[in-house]
């Protein structure tokens, strides 16, 4: 059969290979021609870049957005309404005019339309007042068109229509109104900060909640409305909110005041430990619980005296829903006792809710129906006050000695910390989530951990090149031998939106163990996914293990015929005799990884499809391998038969992802979030130099450790495997062949929109020079050799912290958290809880001793959540019933203080 | 792979002066960690999100509007209109249900009716080429000068070549070829089967491939060599 040309063409760009199209094009140069074009036209299209809008017409966009949703956007949080539009109002008087109006208005339209419709329908029928045409109609009858009698109705219904028209949209208005109104609440509640966040209600907000400018507050002894967003209630201890939102708190309650017995006015929250009975409040901690205004009107925070009482006296109202964790029990009596309250759960407390967890308004926390308390009920608080912090702060000062330090080497490498892929985080995670026991202190182990978070560095994301850095200390200025601590931050292209690079893909099927019919099902969603996934330029290789294994598919367009025989292919695996040498899993991967490493379009990536998760020795050398060219292989569990450890040994090698498929959606949202994480490389070998100025000395590599000599070695073999592979497939020039002096630490790979920092612990003997950094890269958005620099220099004298010191402190004791979180962990992990405990109290006083130390650091919120995090695993470890989960939960927090991991990889 | 690209002229390994070029670049899945929830943040207030969504998106939107021929004048308003028509969905209120999954598939859809509407109320221009704002705010690889040459003159004449495909082959290629949807991602947005995607993409590149040809450019080149 003869072939056209535009047939071979069209083939040929769909990667067909046959014989009879090599043969057509070796003997048709027009058709050579257009397969050179193609391939140059091809590149072109690969090499446009994204084209960016300028910033004024995306300035202009969002003028309009905001024009169009002032109620939204500005009023909400930006720019509070006037008082007199927030002051509480019962509902009703608030929403009787606008119902009125609905109401007048719909009226209004329907008997309009009623009596001018019937009107206007008889005058039609009768030909009567028949409007002058328009011109276009004038045309129709000159055009001999007969002019339609029904002509003169237009307008009756028009206006009819307009009427009811009119008033269906002012009833809709009326009804918008209303749902924003309770949407608007809600956003405000959603939208509440947690301890977390840093949050205190300032003082000026509280103030005009004073209860005679309210008119929804009784006056006569004091009141309280609910108080959101505190877990710790060390007030004046917290970072300060926007007085935006605070407004918009306080207008809906959630902050209020109270008039004091006899001193001033203050404010109560109350904690875990807090009890009520028979309308008192027992064990309230005076630095938690209430917060006093003394008479001159002073707002510094102090605490109410120990041994005050107050009386509390809810504020009256009634609230289909408000939100919290709380429990919700019926209504109970005043004299009824009630145990367990905290933070703003006071309202679910109050109406008998039993509760022991943290409080109740999280972000994003879905809505708890719950009711306020009645109006009559009251409660006492007696105070007692908390043991005080010890007046020495020997942690502190153990911190910044200068003397008896043992010191490190200046010169060698050391290890990596930031470690993005571990898939035992993973683990981890589903893990925590799938405990449904709350700990002790009422959070769930998954909660608790998230709550810890990384500082946010003080660098910020480049916009043309894959890495920034930043260098900073915890002082500007020394006068005499400081311990001083410094913080490299490396920060990472955002690139939240662009196009995916080209992908090789190879999919590895083990089907040593023969493959099931069931298996055989989720293969093929696997790869139908896969297939739908695919870009153009993608390209595909399949490989197996077994009987029937060997490479079924070589690297090109995955294409539907292929897979099928494929998959007959690995089906026949029972039918095949023993003369058939079995192909073993490791040659089948290694054959794959070798298949995908060789070419040189796009990013390497390895899917490992597995039944049982069976692995040994040289498959775990394949992935090594495999993962040191730059080809990440990830786990794909098909079926149940797999264990979690299985899959995580073979991600955990291979540096790839665990994952599981167990019908059809589960492969389409496999194979989409992993082909989304392979395209998020943005640097590779990353080689961190640090080398120190004379009269600086190396105390630590908080988080770090040296690396011996055959760490070392695999170290440097692993960045020069990195160098070479990217210097073959991409054309960046190898230069990691030297080898620097100083610290070196080496960062495999770094991922978009991450960031990481690198504390130092110093001794510093004079200002001047401290240290050079040198960031070395291979940089995969300019693909190139990249370099950043920074130097830090400490100047003599005294000076006050700035943001940048103070987010120092707060790095070191990130760090410091992380650590003790770990290490509690692992004591945990052997029985041991009290050591577990004695380490979390041992930073937790070093948190309270530098924020009482450091001016300002009180008020930054990753200190704020540290010390909040290390007090509430005290607690929980103080109640653990299930100590695995409270160790898991330990080792979680401790990795996610470091960095938060990419969880869209979780397994189902 | 006896494939090996088939033939020996469509091998697709490239001489050493196009070691740099950007096309393997590793980049994010076209926005990449935006999803409903982004959106939901919006509905419910948050004043970062919508600013953040159009962060996120402002350069696909933008070129595709531009690859698709809008003119400029007339590409300013189908941007801000796209993103009023985001706005209008997921703001508080609005009753239209939001993308379950990622985000990119659902707001093309709308960017691509609005251009559908455009050219069929107005005489589609000829003619159009990039304005040199948008040259210049075009973001690639670093290259050496020779090979920005090169590039700028290919890139120019593909961008032109573009204007000439019909609406629909246009469509597809910018979207699964350029903007990095995936073609079942493409397929959603444009309506159609995968398929046709796939067949529309094919038959751009050809297009585009033959045009190229006649254009005579190949040929030189090669009797250069």
């Amino acid at each position: 059969m003869t072939l056209s040309c535009e047939e071979v063409r069209a083939r040929i760009v769909d990667e067909d290979d046959a014989a009879e199209l090599r043969a057509h094009v070796d003997g048709c140069l027009e058709c050579r021609s257009v397969l050179a074009a193609l391939e140059e036209v091809d590149g072109t299209l690969a090499a446009l870049g994204p084209l960016d809008a300028p910033d004024a017409l995306v300035d202009k966009t969002l003028a309009a957005v905001r024009a169009e949703s002032p109620e939204t956007t500005a009023a909400t949080f930006a720019a509070p309404p006037a008082k007199e539009e927030r002051q509480e109002k019962p509902r009703e008087d608030v929403e009787a005019p606008s119902l009125l109006a609905a109401a007048l208005a719909m009226l209004g339209s329907a008997l309009g339309a009623l009596v001018t419709a019937p009107v206007l329908l008889v005058r039609w029928l009768l030909g009567v007042g028949t409007p002058p045409r328009p011109p276009s109609a004038s045309r129709d009858a000159s055009s001999g068109e007969s002019a339609p009698r029904r002509f003169g109705l237009g307008p009756a219904f028009a206006m009819a229509s307009l009427l009811v028209v009119v008033g269906l949209m002012t009833w809709r208005s009326f009804g918008a109104t209303v749902k924003t109104k309770i949407r608007g609440a809600d956003e405000v509640v959603n939208g509440l900060p947690t301890s977390g966040d840093g949050w205190q209600s300032p003082a000026a907000p509280i103030a005009a909640s004073a209860p005679e400018e309210r008119e929804d507050v009784p006056t006569a002894s004091g009141s309280f409305g609910r108080r959101g967003g505190l877990d710790h209630h060390e007030r004046g201890e917290l970072g300060p909110m926007d007085p935006a939102t605070s407004a918009d708190l306080l207008a809906l309650g959630y902050a209020a005041s109270q008039r004091g017995p006899t001193t001033g006015e203050g404010q109560v929250a109350l904690d875990g430990d807090d009890e009520i009975a028979n309308g008192e409040i027992a064990n309230a901690e005076a630095d938690r619980g209430i917060y006093w205004r003394d008479e001159s009107g002073a707002d510094d925070g102090s605490r109410a005296p120990v041994g005050a009482t107050a009386t509390l006296l809810p504020r009256a109202a009634d609230q289909d829903r408000t939100v919290g964790d709380f429990e919700e029990r019926p209504a109970t009596a005043p004299s009824e006792p009630m145990q367990g309250l905290r933070g703003q759960a006071i309202d679910g407390l109050l109406e008998g809710a039993q509760r022991q967890g943290p409080s109740g308004v999280a972000l994003d926390q879905s809505e708890i129906d719950g009711r306020f308390a009645s109006d009559d009920l009251q409660a006492r608080l007696t105070l007692q006050e908390r043991p005080p912090i010890a007046d020495v702060p020997a942690a502190w000062l153990a911190a910044h000695a200068t003397t008896g330090l043992a010191f490190a080497p200046s010169e060698g490498w050391w290890s990596n910390t930031y470690v993005p892929g571990d898939a035992s985080l993973r683990m981890l995670h589903a893990r925590l989530a799938a405990s449904t026991t709350p700990l002790a202190g009422g959070a769930s182990a998954l909660a608790l951990a998230e709550s810890a978070s990384p500082t946010t560095p003080a660098v910020a994301a480049p916009t043309d090149r894959a890495i920034a850095i930043g260098v900073h200390a915890d002082t500007a200025a020394i006068e005499g031998p400081t311990r001083v601590r410094v913080e490299i931050a490396l920060r990472a292209i955002e690139q939240a939106a662009g196009r995916r690079g080209a992908l090789r893909i190879a999919l590895v099927v083990d089907g040593t163990s023969g493959l099931g019919e069931p298996e055989t099902e989720h293969l093929r969603s696997l790869l139908a996914a896969l297939s739908r996934s695919l870009t153009p330029r993608d390209r595909v290789v399949l490989t197996a293990a077994g009987p029937a294994g060997g490479t079924l598919v070589p690297l090109g367009v995955l294409r539907h015929g292929q897979v099928e025989v494929a998959l007959r292919h690995l089906a026949s695996a029972s039918t095949i005799t023993g003369e058939q040498i079995p192909v073993s899993l490791s040659d089948a991967l290694a054959s794959g990884l070798e298949a995908v490493s060789a070419e040189d379009d796009g990013a390497g990536l390895a899917l490992l499809v597995t039944p049982s998760g069976a692995h040994d020795a040289s498959v775990d050398q394949a992935l090594h391998l495999g993962a040191v060219a730059g080809v990440p292989t990830t786990a794909i569990g098909i079926g149940t038969a797999a264990s979690t450890a299985s899959l995580d040994a073979i991600a955990l090698a291979g540096e790839g992802r665990r994952r599981l498929v167990l019908g059809d959606d589960d492969a389409a949202r496999v194979v989409r979030e992993e082909l989304v994480q392979a395209s998020r490389l943005v640097a590779r070998a990353l080689r961190v130099g640090l080398r120190l100025a004379e009269g600086v000395q190396l105390v630590d590599i908080v988080g770090s450790h040296a690396l011996d000599q055959e760490e070392t070695r695999r170290t440097r073999e692993s960045e020069r495997a990195i160098d070479q592979s990217l210097a073959r497939r991409l054309g960046i020039g190898q230069d990691r062949d030297d080898d620097d002096s100083g610290v070196r630490i080496l960062v495999p790979s770094f991922y978009a929109g991450d960031s990481h920092t690198i504390v130092l612990d110093l001794l510093v003997a004079r200002p001047g020079p401290v240290l050079d950094v040198d960031v070395r890269f291979k940089d995969l958005v300019r693909l190139g050799n990249g370099t950043a620099s920074s130097a830090l220099a400490l100047e003599a004298g005294t000076a006050p912290r700035g943001p940048h010191e103070l987010r120092v402190i707060a790095s070191w004791l990130g760090h410091d958290t992380a650590a003790a979180l770990e290490e509690a962990a692992a004591d945990v992990d052997r029985g041991d809880v009290a050591s577990a405990r004695a380490r979390l109290v041992a930073t937790r006083t070093l948190v309270d001793q530098a924020r009482a130390e450091v001016p300002g650091l009180s008020g930054v919120a990753s200190t704020t959540t540290d010390r909040a995090l290390l007090d509430r695993f005290v607690v929980a470890l103080d109640g653990a019933t299930d100590r695995p989960i409270v160790a898991a939960s330990l080792h979680y927090a401790a990795a996610r203080r470091q960095l938060v991991p990419q969880l869209q990889a979780s397994t189902p | 792979m006896g494939g090996a690209r088939v033939i020996a002229i469509s091998s697709r390994a490239r001489p050493s002066t196009h070691a740099g070029s950007p096309e393997r670049a590793p980049r994010p899945a076209l926005g990449a960690g935006i999803d409903r929830a982004l959106l939901e943040r919006h509905r419910a207030g948050d004043p970062e999100a919508f600013p953040a969504l159009v962060a996120a998106f402002r350069a696909p939107v933008f070129g595709y509007l531009t690859r698709c021929g809008v003119r400029p004048a007339d590409r300013d308003d189908l941007f801000q209109e796209a993103f009023l028509r985001v706005h209008r969905a997921a703001s508080p209120g609005a009753s239209s249900e939001l993308p379950t999954g990622p985000v990119a598939p659902w707001l093309f859809t709308i960017v691509v009716n609005l251009v559908r509407s455009h050219f069929r109320k107005a005489t589609v221009r000829k003619g159009t080429t990039l304005d040199n704002d948008a040259q210049e705010r075009a973001v690639g690889g670093e290259v050496s000068p020779e090979r920005a040459l090169e590039t700028r003159e290919q890139l120019a004449w593909l961008e032109s070549a573009m204007e000439k495909l019909p609406l629909e082959q246009r469509e597809a290629l910018v979207l699964a070829g350029i903007e990095g949807l995936e073609l079942a991602e493409a397929a959603a947005v444009l309506e159609v089967p995968v398929d046709t995607v796939k067949t529309r993409v094919r038959r751009a590149r050809l297009a585009l491939a033959e045009a190229r040809v006649r254009a005579g450019v190949v040929a030189a080149r090669e009797e250069g060599r």
